[in-house]
Parts: structure tokens; C-alpha cells; sequence
């Protein structure tokens, strides 16, 4: 098996390696103090409260008295990865005219500055609401079928929650959403163009760059007649990207920021644009270049 | 007791070398192994192996970390016993280990030939060295150590699902890494 031979060399990796890790002490995160857990447990009963009153009022559909079954096994969505959620649903959610896919928990992006001097992208491990979202309003009812109402939840769990929009930023909206697995996180809900994936603009033409995903062949050396044409502006993961050199991929193969990194491009071959990746491995650290394709549906 | 004074009744063959190994890693050792096997006695069963384990090698080997050599071999010895045993499906702890590790299999285009286990443990070695402190203790802990998400998300204050989280990115980044490498498992 793979993952045997795998584990078998994990096992053999260097002892100072191991001894490092030992003696790594943790930083606990601040927890929130009692004051605020309060507050927020109040806006959640209320929430929970209005909900459960309005549905046996019968002013929600119906939706107070079909409580979805319980998750066969909670514990299991909690890597985040929706293919692992409680019965193997992805959730989505219509807003509008949009259905928007689940795509995790929204944690907020920041940099760390590595040994190279440069930005390594990580989560603080605290989800938020990005700046200009505004309330739209509460989850309606959770369905395991396609959903047809508006802010109708399609999910293999129960859940609450109220939803943000942004005029700004349409193709994503948020949700703070309590589950029988986790209470008052901000998740991220995209729709399908951007769930398609992170792209880069070129030329006015769309270019796909996709990390660790296959997306994008790894080259050592550029093609001979390739130019730089300038450097990367990150515009948010919600964002569409719409002039030269916009990207909304935050980060590269090893997570560091792409602001700021250098574009190429042969003319004689416009089907691809390459962007430049330092590659730090056994044998010390050389240039390579993400080869992004043109988009094509 | 300094590792060297341990390493030196090994040396000399004190068996006190045994209850003085019990007492500063005997710990270190039943968690390594509980991890892997989920099952208390067989674990139990596992430590003792490993420090009769350490008997043999020592001498001649003089271990450069007497911690990560015992570890070592509490982790071969369990998850021996866990491949021996494995039809049985007793041992939860290591088949979702494994189960994450899927994540990490880089595909097979354009390799010339399966790498060694000596050379693969070099190249994650390295990858480990290239990364923060913080995430290549998580890594450690949870794969070479096998200690549980939940215990490490309470150790670091964060909440069960943003730990699996990080643990998915970071597999991620191993298999491009080995991928970069050329590597075939």
C-alpha cells in the first residue's frame, strides 16, 4: 500500500527532526473572554429561539416540524472537506437567483514572514466576515434535495444561521452557521464561477492557475521566446478578477503570497502564461514556473 | 537521568537501564504505541517490546536521540503488529492515519521508478526542514507520533475542525513536494 510506504518513511525521518518537534511548545490561542461567549450565546438563542417560534407558529413552511435526521457521524465532517460531511452531501445554499457550494470555513488570511524573507500565507484559526458584507437574512429550512426556496440550506445536517451578502463581492456569501458540530463559525459559500477555480487575467483572457491540484504543469526553465509582462495583484479569493494581472489565488505550492510575482509570456504560444515559483527542496532551492493554461469551459 | 548515563548502563548492562528507560520515556513510548493500536494491552505488550527492543541494539548502537530511537522502534513494533493483525480491523487509530496519508500519494506520471524508504524519508526530512516550527511539530506529532486531531487542536486552542483543516493542507503540501520531487511510492 502507498500510504504504508509512506508512513514507513515518515517513520525514518531525521531524530533531530523528531526532537524539535518535541520540544515545540504550542501557543494556546486566546480564548474569548466570558463576557463576549455570553453576548454571542444570547444573539444565538435568540436566533435558535426565533426560529424554532416562528416555525411552530407555522410561519417558516412547515420547516419547524421535518427536523432533519441527525448525522450519522459528526465527527467525520470535521476535516472540512465536504466530501467527509455528514452524509456525504456538500452544502449549498440559494441566495437570490444563486446557488452557492460550501467551500469551508472562512479564516481570515494573514502573512508570516519565513526564513527566505518571504510572505508564507496562513489562517489564524479564527473564522470572520470579510469587511463590506452586510445581514440578508436567516437560513430558511436545511434540505437533503436540491434546494428551490430561497435561503434554503441543502446539507446532510441540521443547521441554523444568518447570511451575508456583499454588493461588492456577489459571487461569495458567508453564513455564521451553528450545527450539532459546531457552533457560530463563518463559512464560506461561493458560486459556481468561482467555485470553478482561481484564475488569472491576461490580455482581457482568463488564465486557470491551480495549486497542488494539476492545474498547472511545473517547469524549471521558461519557453525561449517568453517575456515578463509584469507582476501578480491579488484581489481577494471572493473576487472575479477583471483586468491584466489580476488574480484571486492567494498563494502558490509552498503558500507564499502571490502579490506581487512575476508574469511571463510567449507570444508565439498564447494558450499559457507563467508564473514564477521558487522552489525550496533537497538540493537546495531553484527557479520554477507555474505553466497556467488558458481558460476553457 | 542524562541519556547518556541511560546509554551507559545499556552499555554496561545494568538492567536498570530498563526501569530508568521506563521512567523518563515510558510515557513517550505507550502514547506512541496507544496512538497506533487503540488497544490498551496490546500496547502495554509493544513497550515492553520496544525497551527489550533497545536491550539487543544497545550495544553496539549508540543512539544519537535516545528518544526518537526508542520511538522509533515503538512505532515499527506497533505498526507491525497492527499489519499482522490488520483483518481483524482492531486498530482505528492507524487506519485513519493511514487513511489520511492517501492524501499525500503523489501521482506516478513521469517517474522513472519507485523511490526507496531511505530516500523518501530524506526528501520529507527536507520538506519538514523547509517548513515553520509550528507546522512541522503538528506534522510530527500527529503522523510520526500519531497523536489524535482533537488532542492537538486542544493543545493549540483551536477548535477540532480547524486542525483538520491545517493537517489537510499540510498534506497537501507534502504531495506536491513530492511530486516536485519526481516521487513514485
Amino acid at each position: 500500500m502507498k500510504n504504508e510506504k509512506l508512513y514507513d518513511g515518515i517513520t525514518g525521518i531525521r531524530e533531530d527532526i523528531v526532537e524539535r518537534a518535541d520540544a515545540h511548545e504550542f501557543k494556546k490561542k486566546k480564548r474569548m473572554t466570558w463576557q463576549k461567549w455570553t453576548a454571542l450565546a444570547a444573539c444565538f438563542c435568540l436566533v435558535v429561539g426565533g426560529v424554532y417560534g416562528a416555525a411552530r407558529l407555522g410561519l417558516l413552511g412547515g420547516a419547524g416540524n421535518s427536523a432533519p435526521e441527525e448525522p450519522d457521524n459528526a465527527e467525520e465532517g470535521a476535516s472540512g472537506y465536504y466530501g467527509d460531511l455528514s452524509g456525504g452531501i456538500r452544502p449549498e445554499i440559494l441566495v437570490g437567483d444563486t446557488v452557492f457550494y460550501w467551500t469551508g470555513m472562512a479564516q481570515a488570511i494573514h502573512g508570516a514572514t519565513t526564513p527566505y524573507g518571504q510572505v508564507y500565507t496562513v489562517g489564524n484559526a479564527e473564522t470572520f466576515l470579510p469587511d463590506g458584507y452586510t445581514e440578508y437574512g436567516s437560513i430558511a429550512s436545511v434540505t437533503d434535495a436540491d434546494v428551490t426556496e430561497q435561503l434554503q440550506m441543502k446539507a446532510g445536517f441540521e443547521a441554523t444561521g444568518t447570511v451575508y451578502i456583499s454588493t461588492g463581492t456577489p459571487e461569495a456569501v458567508y453564513v455564521l452557521m451553528s450545527t450539532d458540530w459546531f457552533e457560530n463559525y463563518y463559512i464560506r459559500f461561493v458560486s459556481s464561477e468561482l467555485d470553478d477555480g482561481h484564475r488569472i487575467v491576461w490580455d482581457g483572457k482568463d488564465y486557470r492557475i491551480g495549486i497542488g491540484d494539476g492545474t498547472c504543469d511545473i517547469l524549471e526553465e521558461l519557453p525561449e521566446n517568453s517575456e515578463l509582462i509584469g507582476t501578480l495583484h491579488f484581489v481577494g479569493i471572493d473576487a472575479i478578477p477583471e483586468s491584466d494581472l489580476e488574480t484571486n489565488c492567494p498563494n502558490d505550492t509552498y503558500s507564499f503570497a502571490l502579490e506581487g510575482r512575476e508574469v511571463f509570456f510567449d507570444s508565439s504560444d498564447p494558450n499559457f502564461i507563467y508564473v514564477y515559483e521558487r522552489h525550496y527542496w533537497s538540493g537546495g532551492e531553484y527557479d520554477t514556473y507555474l505553466k497556467c493554461p488558458l481558460w476553457t469551459d | 537521568m542524562e541519556d547518556e548515563l541511560i546509554i551507559e548502563m545499556y552499555f554496561k548492562r545494568d538492567e536498570l537501564a530498563i526501569t530508568e528507560t521506563d521512567r523518563k520515556y515510558g510515557t513517550l513510548c505507550h502514547r506512541i504505541a496507544i496512538n497506533i493500536l487503540s488497544i490498551r494491552e496490546d500496547a502495554e505488550e509493544c513497550v515492553n517490546d520496544t525497551y527489550h527492543a533497545a536491550w539487543q541494539q544497545i550495544p553496539p548502537t549508540f543512539p544519537d536521540s535516545l528518544r526518537a530511537f526508542l520511538g522509533r522502534i515503538t512505532r515499527n513494533l506497533s505498526v507491525s503488529r497492527f499489519r499482522a493483525n490488520r483483518a481483524e480491523k482492531r486498530y482505528t487509530g492507524m487506519e485513519q492515519m493511514l487513511s489520511e496519508l492517501n492524501d499525500c500519494v503523489p501521482s506516478s506520471d513521469n517517474v522513472e521508478q519507485a523511490i526507496e524508504t531511505e530516500q523518501l524519508s530524506g526528501i520529507i526530512s527536507d520538506w519538514l526542514d523547509s517548513l515553520p516550527a509550528y507546522d512541522c511539530a503538528l506534522f510530527v506529532r500527529r503522523y510520526w507520533h500519531g497523536d489524535a486531531v482533537k488532542t492537538l487542536a486542544q493543545e493549540c486552542g483551536v477548535t477540532q475542525n480547524q486542525m483538520a483543516q491545517r493537517m489537510l493542507r499540510l498534506r497537501k503540501n507534502l504531495k506536491a513536494a513530492l511530486e516536485a520531487e519526481g516521487v513514485a511510492l
